[in-house]
């Protein structure tokens, strides 16, 4: 079993990691996809979405509760057994690392699409991974050191959407809810995927240093999160016509075109090659969960060779299988319904029977 | 063992990094500043493109190429065999559409590959040519500054002063797409010298369908609440004195510093009526007619009424023609939207029927500094 | 790297590199004059320089001899003060002791182990008839030079005098900054062959033990025939050997190890060294300077901030420089495009040739200026100006803009008070500019996070190097980035790991109102 006590998150970095992983490739595109559900009440629906994660968030933080000192699959170990715990770990090493692998190819195909039309989508994953690599080998710590570093040197990109601003047709908001409830229901569903990734919330809660603030963090990180969805949602709604949006792909990249200083133009060039940070770190964590998975289904102590080898299977996935952002986009779509069943069925599933396995042991006790 | 491996992966970069080859460096390219979409006299679609020539020393030579093509990319193609490097479309400043493109209903999915391609940036100014495009392409005056960044600065000047809009393409393809809302650009022509005329307004498919002056084209900025600096105005308050009066004895300038446009909608006997309240703050900065022909209460008064007959003209133009640059349809939108969505796709018939009352409020802020 | 281990695990096998044929841990002296002289002649045979002075005292009327290498000793100490009270006094007094000399330090010991290095340290030592043991006299005395101001770390404000290479008198310097009884110190040696003396300086309840452990741990461990320079202690010891960041800082300023000691960081002296490393360092300290100190806060956080942005640019700009032209060139705004495209015209080669062309002939100047004496010195400046900033340009092969960049950085590489970071920071810029000559920004951004990368993994004596940054550390910010008036920090930096946090209290006067 892997000392989690040696290697400790701070609350700070805990936030960061859960918020890091939630704002991700998603974003680029999220305006657009709630435009072609709800219209510009789309913003509506981030809020709805941001209450289920919360409450998603809290279960888990919940479960974990019950056994404070492990993973989720050591959780599993020790209530049911060894083998549904193998059987766990092997499921979340697929999970994590399909989810990792989607957003990791869907990265490199943004780039390439947008920045370097001419080079192979191979080679810009090939660069990518070195640096994933350097962070990955090591302990949770570099991890959490990243995601907090990589948050603020990103988040003042934000200002950058001041800009649109300033030519903001408030008037597309109006009127609320304009086409009833349903499609901002329907839109809801999206916005809850966008939200995901506050699972990975079971394999950093052994690791948090204060475990009393857990709740509180996952609550702050997915504020945090839908601070950022509807900054970047409501600019794109008052900026482009409700509809004009939906002809654009990647509306939250298309905003920064316009974005002029005396200095520099064409803002959205620099904006993605920082992106990448903002999306390594959705990928890393992941890639790490994965790894720490595979190392605990093993039984191995040291994770660092998974890495090589998830990374080695994700060039050769890319290196034989032709790419495009629709099949990328299709994929993900497929894994949704999964995170669906991991992140609310399960958990809530899981956190009734411990409950009811506590009380009876209490009562059995008595 | 690993050692090895690592060094291996080493390697294997290497030999894959150096494989791999940039793009043309800067010098290599041949950087379109201005690209003119035309029709000849037999209809045909024709292309200019102005490019800088970097020569000896700091000084910046252009040349400009006409081709004959299908497409805006087909013309690359033809443009390539003409230039030095490589045409590249990354910093087209200026989009110039000849009047003859516009008067073609469906002439905007020409467009097409600026918002396709993410190599085109999206704050190219599109500019209607009031002529044919040749002739701005081709003017070069030695004392002016190089055409693409005189072009650029005349737009953004005048947008500054709340005289022409900047009609990006990224403003374009929001006005074209809006149902609530028709497109307008900035209009230029040339006679002697190149000058800014006016706007032209298009219909909500793109056609040409009305042209505004430079004191029009100020009104309905500021009906769109798009004032940027002091708005200055010259109007006549004052019958005038007769036809031999060579000096315009009647005529007031202001400046606004504060121009709020309230825009009411509402819905009443099957078609839409708009309240439109422009409130002003003025500053009087030259007034050629002595205090006591009007006092100020007066002057107020005369300024408003004239003000409001001004915008009235403006509505009927353009009720008349079925467009809504002001972006009615947008208010309509927003608070009566039942009523809008079943007229959302006639927009432009349904804003002509429309009733629109305009009301202006002129608060005189100050005299300057003459004691009259 | 492969070839370096196999390499270093062969030395490891011959682990008796440095032990002589004769041994002497065990030996003892005897009581036979004439035996010890021959023993000493045997020990030090084909040692012209070692003197074996045949005496009499006059006190007992016993033979002895005084042995000393006539390089190492002070001839006038052992003139004045132990041969002429050997040779001519007699006291009526003291019998008990037979060895009468007017010096402090004086020892006695019976192993020739001792007898041997303490003459190579120096020391004179006495061999007395009818007895089985000898005394040494401390009689140390070579050739040194007086305590200098700082040439490499120097300083408007800040203390003029500099370490030199004799570490009893920089342990005095940095003594004269902390007169506490907590300052602890702790000596090694290193070297089998060398005997270089370390001496750890700390503050006792200040400094975390565990680091004290680490450093005194690796010292330890190093087995060497001799170290020759702090630089080269520093490389047996640094956590990640192949890091281009330096994690031990070495510094030859009095004031700035002792500064570091107050604030629970550990000094290590090295004897012969003009040097001394502080450890554990982390990123922040390099771009640290006594001036700071010796300013007033808003104009030291305007210098700091300075360096911060110049650490970027040095790495970056002509990185940056490739990427925009060679892919780019969009973001240019179009006055700026037209005068890079202009400047740009004649030059036939990519723009990473360029670049690496005069970036390389930048740094060769650069290295000719320190070594060449001054006034050569001057000549190579000259030369480089006009080679650089006028005959390359005119001849077409670089551009204006190119020229520009390369200055920048140059001067935004030497704005970093420290010598080793700033060497590091210059050759970060290369793989930048590789990268970036193949992908563009995206390579850029690639390599930075390589670097941040290795920067938030790296470690210095088992302490996060890259805090207060990351690990993300707050109330450290205090004098990052901004350097806070000095009454407002009142605890030590986290960084350091010290185990007592208070340094002060607030006791400033609350100024105008009273």
């Amino acid at each position: 079993m892997i000392k989690y006590a040696k290697n400790q998150i701070t609350f700070m970095q805990y936030i960061f990691l859960i918020h890091g992983v939630q704002v991700g490739v998603g974003l680029l595109t999220l305006p657009r996809e709630l435009a072609e559900k709800a219209g510009t009440d789309g913003w509506i629906a981030l809020i709805l979405g941001w209450l289920f994660s919360t409450l998603g968030s809290l279960i888990i933080i919940q479960v974990m509760k019950k056994y404070p000192n492990g993973t989720i699959i050591d959780l599993l170990t020790h209530f049911f057994g060894k083998w549904v715990g193998k059987i766990a770990a092997f499921i979340f090493v697929l999970y994590f690392a399909f989810l990792g692998s989607i957003v990791f190819v869907r990265e490199g195909l943004f780039i390439q699409f947008w920045v370097l039309p001419q080079t192979n989508l191979f080679i810009l994953l090939l660069l990518l991974s070195i640096p994933s690599y350097l962070i990955v080998r090591n302990n949770i710590t570099i991890l959490g050191r990243y995601a907090e570093l990589v948050f603020f040197m990103t988040t003042w990109v934000l200002f950058f959407y001041s800009t649109p601003l300033k030519e903001a047709h408030w008037l597309h908001l109006l009127p609320f809810i304009k086409g009833g409830w349903e499609p901002i229901l329907a839109a809801a569903k999206t916005t809850t995927f966008s939200f995901l990734g506050f699972e990975i919330a079971f394999f950093l809660y052994p690791f948090l240093q204060k475990k009393q603030k857990a709740s509180i963090g996952i609550v702050i990180a997915n504020i945090l999160t839908l601070a950022v969805f509807l900054i970047v949602t409501i600019v794109a709604f008052t900026f482009y016509s409700p509809d004009e949006i939906t002809q654009y792909k990647e509306p939250t990249i298309n905003l920064l075109k316009i974005v002029e200083f005396r200095f520099l133009e064409r803002l959205e060039i620099v904006f993605l090659s920082l992106y990448i940070f903002v999306i390594s770190t959705t990928v890393l964590p992941l890639f790490f969960s994965t790894v720490l998975s595979a190392s605990q289904l093993f039984g191995k102590q040291d994770h660092s060779k998974y890495v090589v080898w998830l990374l080695l299977l994700n060039l050769v996935y890319v290196l034989l299988l032709p790419q495009s952002l629709g099949g990328n986009r299709q994929l993900q779509k497929e894994i949704e319904s999964i995170s669906l069943i991991l992140v609310y069925v399960f958990p809530i599933c899981l956190w009734v029977y411990l409950w009811l396995y506590t009380c009876l042991k209490r009562r059995v006790l008595k | 063992m690993k050692r090895w491996f690592h060094v291996t992966l080493l390697i294997f970069f290497i030999v894959i990094l150096s494989s791999c080859s940039g793009k043309a460096p800067l010098e290599d390219l041949t950087l379109a500043f201005i690209i003119g979409i035309d029709l000849d006299d037999e209809n045909n679609l024709v292309f200019y493109e102005l490019n800088p020539v970097f020569g000896e020393g700091t000084k910046v030579g252009i040349e400009t190429y006409k081709v004959k093509a299908k497409t805006i990319r087909d013309s690359r193609r033809l443009f390539d065999a003409l230039t030095t490097g490589e045409v590249t479309a990354g910093k087209i400043q200026v989009l110039l559409v000849g009047k003859r493109v516009l008067q073609h209903g469906d002439w905007f999915p020409i467009l097409d590959t600026v918002y396709r391609n993410p190599t085109f940036s999206m704050s190219t100014r599109v500019v209607t040519v009031d002529g044919p495009v040749s002739e701005v392409i081709s003017h070069h005056p030695t004392e002016k500054p190089q055409l693409s960044l005189h072009l650029k600065s005349l737009i953004d000047k005048n947008y500054d002063r709340t005289r022409a809009v900047k009609g990006t393409l990224q403003e374009l393809h929001r006005e074209i797409y809006e149902k609530g809302m028709t497109p307008f650009i900035s209009e230029v022509k040339r006679e002697k010298d190149l000058e800014l005329s006016g706007i032209s307004l298009l219909d909500n498919k793109g056609k040409y369908a009305q042209f505004l002056n430079v004191p029009e084209a100020t009104l309905l900025l500021m009906l769109q609440n798009k004032k940027r600096r002091e708005v200055t105005m010259t109007i006549p308050v004052l019958p005038n004195d007769g036809e031999k009066n060579i000096f315009h004895k009647n005529m007031i300038s202001f400046a606004a510093s504060k121009v709020k446009t309230k825009i009411k909608s509402g819905y009443k006997h099957n078609k839409f009526y708009f309240d439109i309240k422009v409130k002003m703050t003025i500053n009087i900065v030259e007034r050629l007619f002595p205090e006591e022909r009007l006092n100020k209460e007066q002057l107020t008064k005369e300024v408003e009424n004239e003000l409001k007959d001004e915008i009235n003209d403006l509505l009927k133009k353009i009720q008349k023609k079925k467009v809504d640059p002001i972006g009615l349809g947008l208010y309509a939108r927003a608070y009566q939207y039942p009523h809008y969505k079943k007229v959302e796709n006639n927009w432009g018939e349904a804003f002509a029927e429309s009733d629109v009352n305009v009301s202006v409020k002129i608060d005189i802020n100050s005299n300057g500094a003459v004691e009259q | 790297m492969l070839f370096f281990r196999k390499y270093h695990n062969k030395k490891k096998q011959q682990s008796s590199f440095h032990i002589q044929n004769n041994d002497l841990s065990e030996k003892l002296i005897s009581s036979q004059l004439l035996e010890n002289i021959a023993e000493i002649q045997n020990i030090f045979s084909e040692t012209p320089d070692l003197v074996v002075k045949n005496i009499v005292i006059k006190q007992t009327k016993c033979p002895a001899a005084l042995v000393y290498l006539s390089g190492l000793t002070d001839t006038k100490t052992i003139n004045n003060h132990v041969l002429n009270p050997l040779l001519f006094e007699v006291e009526k007094e003291q019998k008990d002791f037979d060895a009468q000399v007017s010096l402090g330090d004086v020892k006695e010991n019976n192993t020739w182990q001792k007898i041997e290095s303490a003459i190579l340290a120096g020391n004179s030592v006495l061999f007395i008839d009818k007895r089985n043991k000898a005394f040494i006299f401390n009689t140390q005395g070579w050739p040194q030079r007086g305590i200098e101001d700082t040439t490499i770390e120097s300083s408007l404000r800040g203390e003029h005098l500099g370490f030199t290479e004799t570490g009893s008198t920089n342990i005095a310097l940095i003594r004269r900054h902390i007169q506490n009884r907590e300052l602890k110190m702790k000596e090694i040696t290193v070297g089998a062959r060398g005997n270089l003396k370390l001496t750890i300086m700390y503050l006792a309840d200040v400094a975390k033990p565990e680091v004290l452990k680490e450093l005194v741990d690796r010292l330890n461990k190093i087995d060497v025939d001799s170290i020759l320079n702090a630089a080269s202690l520093a490389e047996y010891i640094e956590d990640n050997p192949y890091s281009p960041f330096p994690q031990l800082f070495i510094t030859e300023r009095p004031d700035f190890a002792a500064a570091e000691i107050l604030q629970g960081r550990i000094v290590t002296v090295v004897d012969r060294s003009p040097n001394v490393l502080i450890g554990p360092a982390t990123f922040e300290i390099f771009f640290k300077s006594m001036d700071d100190y010796g300013a007033r806060w808003l104009v030291a956080s305007f210098i700091r901030l300075m360096r911060y942005f110049g650490f970027f640019v040095a790495i970056f700009l002509p990185a940056t420089y490739i990427a925009v032209i060679a892919f780019h060139f969009e973001i240019i705004p179009l006055k700026l495009l037209l005068s890079i495209g202009a400047s740009r015209e004649r030059v036939p080669f990519p723009p990473f040739i360029e670049a690496i062309v005069m970036e390389i002939t930048l740094e060769m100047l650069r290295e000719a200026g320190i070594r060449l004496p001054a006034k050569i010195g001057q000549t190579v400046g000259i030369v480089g100006g006009i080679v650089i900033g006028q005959a390359a340009v005119e001849a077409g092969i670089v551009s204006n803009i190119m020229v520009i960049v390369v200055a920048l950085t140059a001067i935004a590489s030497f704005i970093i008070p420290n010598y080793d970071m700033g060497a590091a920071i210059r050759m970060l810029r290369f793989p930048m500019m590789i990268v970036a000559s193949f992908f563009g920004f995206v390579g850029l951004t690639v390599g930075l996070m390589t670097l941040i990368a290795h920067f938030i993994s790296l470690q210095s004596l088992g302490t996060p190097y890259g805090s207060p940054i990351a690990p993300l550390r707050f109330p450290d910010w205090k004098d990052l980035f901004i350097r806070f008036p000095e009454w407002s920090i009142l605890k030590r930096p986290e960084s350091t790991r010290a185990i007592q946090t208070l340094k002060a209290k607030s006791n400033r006067s609350e100024g105008d109102e009273h």
